[in-house]
C-alpha cells in the first residue's frame, strides 16, 4: 500500500493505537504490521524479504561465532556473494527475464542493510544480533521498507530493545514531519511529475528550451518526491518512538559535487562510502591520488548501477565520480577563485554550477535509455518551436503552486538548519500555531495532487 | 616518542598532504574539525603516515581510528 | 489513559473535527452528485462535471432510449437541439448531447472510445468545435473537467477524491453553504453555484439556457439591455495560426478509425465564434483530408452568422436559431460541395 493511500492510513492508525495500548507486545505489533504491509503488495515479496533477513541473521551468527579469521572471512565472503547474487538476479533482467518475474519491492534497500550488517559483524564493529525478532524488525520495518533510509545496525537495533512509552513531543514531532513530507510530495513533486514525464515521453518533439526547462526542473521533482517520502518515513517512525537516519541535508546549497553527495540520499552515499570506497582506497592507498580516483570511479559506478541495469545509470554514476575527481585535482584553483571572488559570489556561482551539473547528470538517471539521454543532452538549446508557449511545459496553475511551495520549502530548510522549526513551533502561542496547522492541512487537502500513488524511488 | 612531538609531526604532515598553511591537532580532533580532511584525503594521510613511520595499518585498524588520539596510539604501538 | 495520551487525543480530535464535519456534510449532501447514482442530474446548486453527467445519463437511459446519435463538442453544442438534428436523421435515431464545457479533442476521442468500448451503436456524431478544442491545450485540472472512470483511466477513488478536494476549497464550500442556507446569489459564487436550476433536458441533455427567458421577456431590447455581454469587435479580418500539429492529427486519425469501425456518419462544425477570428485554412484542409470534404464545415470568421449579434446569447454562445441554420447547410444541401456553401455564407 502506498504511504499516501487510505489503506495505509487505516493500517498505520491500527498499528499506532495497538503499539501504545499494548506496550508489552510492541515488537510483535511492529513485526506483524511489517509482514502485513509487505505481504499486502504480494506474498512473494514477504517470503523473499523474510528469507533474505533469516539468511543474514544466520550468517551473522556464524561469522561472529567463527573460531578463526580465515573461517570468518570465508563465511563473510560467501554471504556477500550469495546476497549480491540474489539481489542481482531479482533486480536486474540478466538471469531471470524481467517479464517472468515480479521485482520484489524494497529489495535494493534491505539487501544493502543486510550487507552493512554482515560487514559490520565481520569487522567486529557490530555485535551479532541474537534476537531473531529484533533482527527481522530491523530488516522489515514497514516505515522504511519501501525506499529506505538504509539503516545501520548500530543505529537501529538498540532502539527496538527498549519498550517505548507514549512520548507526546516525539509523536507530535513525527506527525508534523509526516505532514511536511506529504506537502513536499503532493504539493510540489506530484504537481510537476506528470508534465516532466510527458516531456521525457515525447522527447523527439520537444524544443530545445523545453528540454532545458525539463532538465532544470527535474532535480526539484526528484528531491521533493524522495525527501518527501523520507520525511514521511522518519516522521512515521518517530510516532513509534524510533529514530531513523536522515537522507537529505539541504542538497541544493552544495557548492561542489562532493558536498552534494554528503547531502543527497545520504544513507546510500554513506553506505557506498563506508563499504565500497573506503575499503577500495585502503587497498589502493599506495597509488595515492590515482588510487583515490580509481576508487571514486568504481564507487560511483556501483552507485549508478544500484539504480538500474542500463548504461545510462552507469554514465550517471560515472559523471559524479569524474566531477569529484576534477574537484579533488583543482582544490588550489578553487581556493584562489574563492579569494578572488569572495565568499558570497563564489558560493552563488558554485551553488548554481553544482545544481546545473547535477541536473545534467540526472538526464541519464531519468531517461529510458542511453540513446534517449544523449539525444536529450545534444538537443539542449534555447530554440523554440511554438514561441513563448514552449515555456509552458506545465499549466500556469502548476508553475505557481510548485514555485511558491518550493520557495517556501527552501526558506523553511534554511531556517530549520539553524533551529529545528518543527520543535520551535511549540513555543508559539496556541492561536497562531493552530491557525498554521489548519492552514497547512487545508492547503494540502486542496492543492495536493492526489492522483499519483507511487514514489520515484519505489522502482529501486 | 613523546606524544607532543608526535602531534607536531602529524601537524606538519597534515599541512603537507592537505596543502594547508596551518593545521592544529589535538587528541579529540576528527576530520570534521580540519578543513580539507575528508574521505578524499583520508587515505593520502594514512599512506603518508605509514611511509613516514615505516608502519602498516590493517584495514580493520584503519576503520577503528576515530580521531587523532586513536591515530597517535596506533602509531606509538606500531613503532615500539 | 495517561495525561499526555489524553492531551494528544483531544488535540487530534480538535484538528480533525472541522474536516470531519465538512466531510460528513459532503457525504450526506453529495453536492456534486458523484457519490451515488441518480435518475436526473439537476437537483444541486453546484455546477456539475458535465462529462460525468453525460456519461451517467447515457448509462441510465441506454436500455430504454437506445441512444445512437451524439452531439459532441464544447458548449457551442447548446445551439443544437436534438429535435432539430433529428430532422436530418432516421426517425428511430435517438440523440444524446455528450458535451463538455471548454471541451478538448482528447476528451472527444475518449468519449467516442468509451462508447465503442461498451458497444454502443454510434450511427451519427455531430462534433461542434472551436479553435481551442482542436488546439487541445490542457485545461487547468479541476474536478469539473475530469473525465469520469468510464471515459478515462482514472480510478473511482481518485475521481471521488478530486470532488472531495474541490468541496474543501474555501470559496467553494462557503459559496455552497451560504447559498444552501440563504438562497441568495452573490457575484463571488460565479462558476461555483448554478442559480438557474435545471440547465438541461434529463434524457437528451439538450441545453436549457436561462437567457431564453430573458429574450422571451425583453425581445429585441435584450441586446440593448445586456449590451455589456457583447464586447466591441474590430471588424477586421483575422485568422488563427494553424493549431493542428502531429499530436492533434493522431487524435483525429484515431477518431476517424473509431468512426469507420462503427460506420459512423460524422460531421464537424467549426462554430461561428463571436470574436470572428477565422480558423486557419490549413487546419480545415487537414480535417477535410481526414474526414472528407463533405463532413467538415467552417463557419468561423466574418460572415452572416457572426455579424448579427441577435444570433448570440452573449459573446461566448450562439443561439439555436443559428444552430438550425447551420444544420440546414450541413445536411440540407449535403450533395453540393461544402466549400462553395461556406463561401456563399462568408462575406468575403
Amino acid at each position: 500500500m502506498s504511504l499516501i493511500s487510505i489503506e495505509f492510513v487505516v493500517f498505520f492508525l491500527c498499528c499506532f493505537i495497538l503499539y501504545y495500548a499494548f506496550p508489552k507486545y510492541q515488537k510483535a505489533i511492529l513485526l506483524l504490521g511489517s509482514c502485513v504491509f509487505i505481504g499486502y503488495y504480494h506474498i512473494a515479496f514477504l517470503v523473499i524479504a523474510v528469507a533474505i533477513a533469516m539468511l543474514t541473521y544466520l550468517f551473522g551468527r556464524l561469522i561472529a561465532a567463527s573460531d578463526s579469521d580465515k573461517k570468518a572471512g570465508w563465511l563473510y565472503f560467501s554471504s556477500i556473494v550469495l546476497l549480491a547474487f540474489v539481489w542481482l538476479a531479482l533486480r536486474y533482467p540478466w538471469i531471470i527475464p524481467k517479464d517472468k518475474f515480479l521485482f520484489p519491492l524494497g529489495i535494493s534497500f534491505y539487501t544493502f542493510q543486510a550487507l552493512a550488517y554482515l560487514t559490520e559483524v565481520y569487522w567486529g564493529s557490530q555485535e551479532k544480533e541474537k534476537n531473531v525478532v529484533d533482527f527481522l524488525i530491523y530488516m522489515l520495518f514497514f516505515m522504511k521498507f519501501l525506499s529506505g533510509p538504509i539503516e545501520r545496525p548500530g543505529a537501529f537495533l538498540p532502539q527496538i530493545k527498549t519498550e517505548k512509552r507514549f512520548d507526546y513531543d516525539c509523536v507530535t514531532f513525527g506527525i508534523k514531519l509526516l505532514f511536511l513530507g506529504m506537502i513536499k510530495k503532493l504539493l510540489i513533486a506530484d504537481n510537476m511529475g506528470s508534465y516532466i514525464d510527458a516531456m521525457y515521453t515525447n522527447l523527439h518533439s520537444d524544443s530545445g528550451i523545453q528540454l532545458v526547462l525539463t532538465c532544470l526542473l527535474y532535480p526539484i521533482q526528484l528531491y521533493t518526491d524522495f525527501s518527501g517520502y523520507t520525511d514521511m518515513a522518519i516522521g512515521g517512525a518517530a510516532m513509534f518512538g524510533i529514530k531513523l537516519s536522515p537522507n537529505f541535508d539541504r542538497p541544493f546549497i552544495s557548492k561542489s559535487t562532493s558536498e552534494l553527495w554528503r547531502r543527497w540520499h545520504m544513507s546510500l552515499s554513506f553506505w557506498v562510502r563506508d563499504y565500497v570506497y573506503i575499503p577500495l582506497t585502503t587497498v589502493t592507498r599506495r597509488w595515492k591520488r590515482l588510487g583515490v580516483s580509481v576508487s571514486l570511479i568504481v564507487t560511483f559506478t556501483v552507485l549508478g548501477l544500484w539504480h538500474g541495469a542500463g548504461m545510462n545509470f552507469v554514465v550517471y554514476g560515472l559523471i559524479q565520480g569524474l566531477i569529484i575527481i576534477y574537484e579533488m585535482e583543482t582544490t588550489s584553483f578553487h581556493a584562489k577563485l574563492l579569494d578572488l571572488l569572495g565568499h558570497k559570489i563564489y558560493n552563488v556561482v558554485f551553488i548554481i554550477r553544482t545544481y546545473i551539473l547535477y541536473a545534467l547528470s540526472l538526464v541519464f538517471f531519468r531517461a529510458e535509455s542511453l540513446n534517449d539521454a544523449t539525444y536529450f543532452i545534444s538537443h539542449l538549446s534555447l530554440s523554440l518551436k511554438a514561441g513563448w508557449r514552449d515555456f509552458k511545459i506545465m499549466p500556469d496553475h502548476n508553475y505557481i503552486i510548485c514555485g511558491i511551495s518550493f520557495l517556501l520549502l527552501m526558506f523553511y530548510e534554511h531556517f530549520n538548519d539553524k533551529q529545528n522549526l518543527i520543535k520551535s513551533m511549540n513555543k508559539l502561542p496556541a492561536v497562531p500555531r493552530w491557525i498554521i496547522y489548519y492552514a497547512l492541512l487545508l492547503l494540502l487537502f486542496i492543492f495536493g495532487a492526489f492522483n499519483s500513488d507511487t514514489f520515484v524511488y519505489l522502482q529501486f | 616518542m613523546e606524544d607532543e612531538n608526535l602531534i607536531k609531526e602529524l601537524e606538519q604532515l597534515f599541512q603537507e598532504v592537505l596543502k594547508k598553511g596551518q593545521v592544529s591537532l589535538k587528541y579529540e580532533t576528527t576530520a570534521k574539525d580540519v578543513d580539507g580532511w575528508d574521505s578524499l584525503t583520508n587515505m593520502l594521510l594514512i599512506n603518508a603516515i605509514e611511509k613516514k613511520y615505516s608502519i602498516h595499518f590493517g584495514f580493520r585498524e584503519i576503520i577503528k581510528l576515530k580521531n587523532v588520539g586513536d591515530l597517535c596510539n596506533a602509531i606509538i604501538s606500531k613503532t615500539k | 489513559m495517561n495525561k499526555s495520551v489524553l492531551s494528544f487525543t483531544k488535540k487530534t480530535i480538535c484538528l480533525v473535527a472541522p474536516f470531519l464535519v465538512a466531510s460528513i456534510i459532503y457525504i450526506v449532501n453529495d453536492p456534486y452528485m458523484v457519490l451515488h447514482r441518480y435518475k436526473r442530474y439537476d437537483s444541486t446548486c453546484l455546477f456539475l462535471n458535465e462529462h460525468y453527467v453525460g456519461w451517467q445519463t447515457y448509462l441510465n437511459n441506454r436500455d430504454s432510449v437506445h441512444y445512437d446519435s451524439f452531439i459532441m463538442g464544447n458548449s457551442f453544442t447548446m445551439a443544437f437541439k436534438s429535435a432539430s438534428w433529428k430532422k436530418y436523421l432516421n426517425s428511430d435515431d435517438r440523440v444524446l448531447r455528450l458535451f463538455g464545457n471548454a471541451e478538448r479533442l482528447s476528451s472527444v476521442y475518449a468519449k467516442i472510445k468509451a462508447l465503442d468500448k461498451v458497444h454502443a451503436p454510434i450511427k451519427h456524431i455531430l462534433l461542434v468545435a472551436d479553435k481551442n478544442l482542436m488546439d487541445n491545450t490542457p485545461l487547468t485540472p479541476s474536478a469539473l473537467n475530469l473525465l469520469p472512470p468510464g471515459e478515462s483511466n482514472i480510478t473511482n477513488a481518485n475521481f471521488q477524491k478530486s470532488f472531495l478536494q474541490s468541496f474543501f476549497i474555501p470559496t467553494n464550500m462557503y459559496a455552497y453553504l451560504n447559498y444552501s442556507i440563504c438562497k441568495t446569489y452573490h457575484k463571488y459564487m460565479k462558476g461555483v453555484i448554478n442559480p438557474y436550476g435545471i440547465v438541461h433536458d434529463p434524457v437528451t441533455l439538450d441545453a436549457v439556457n436561462p437567457h431564453d427567458k430573458e429574450i422571451a421577456l425583453y425581445h429585441d431590447r435584450y441586446w440593448t439591455i445586456f449590451k455589456s455581454r457583447f464586447p466591441q469587435r474590430s471588424g477586421l479580418n483575422a485568422e488563427f495560426t494553424p493549431v493542428i500539429k502531429q499530436s492533434q492529427k493522431d487524435l483525429l486519425l484515431r477518431i476517424k478509425q473509431l468512426c469507420d469501425k462503427n460506420h459512423t456518419d460524422i460531421k464537424i462544425i467549426m462554430g461561428p465564434d463571436y470574436k470572428q477570428v477565422k480558423f486557419n485554412p490549413k487546419d480545415i484542409a487537414i480535417l477535410q483530408q481526414i474526414f472528407g470534404k463533405n463532413n467538415v464545415y467552417d463557419f468561423t470568421g466574418i460572415n452572416t452568422y457572426t455579424e448579427d449579434i441577435h444570433n448570440y446569447y452573449e459573446a461566448a454562445h450562439f443561439r439555436p436559431t443559428v444552430g438550425d441554420k447551420l444544420l440546414q447547410v450541413v445536411y440540407g444541401q449535403s450533395s453540393r460541395s461544402n466549400s462553395a456553401e461556406t463561401a456563399a455564407h462568408n462575406k468575403l
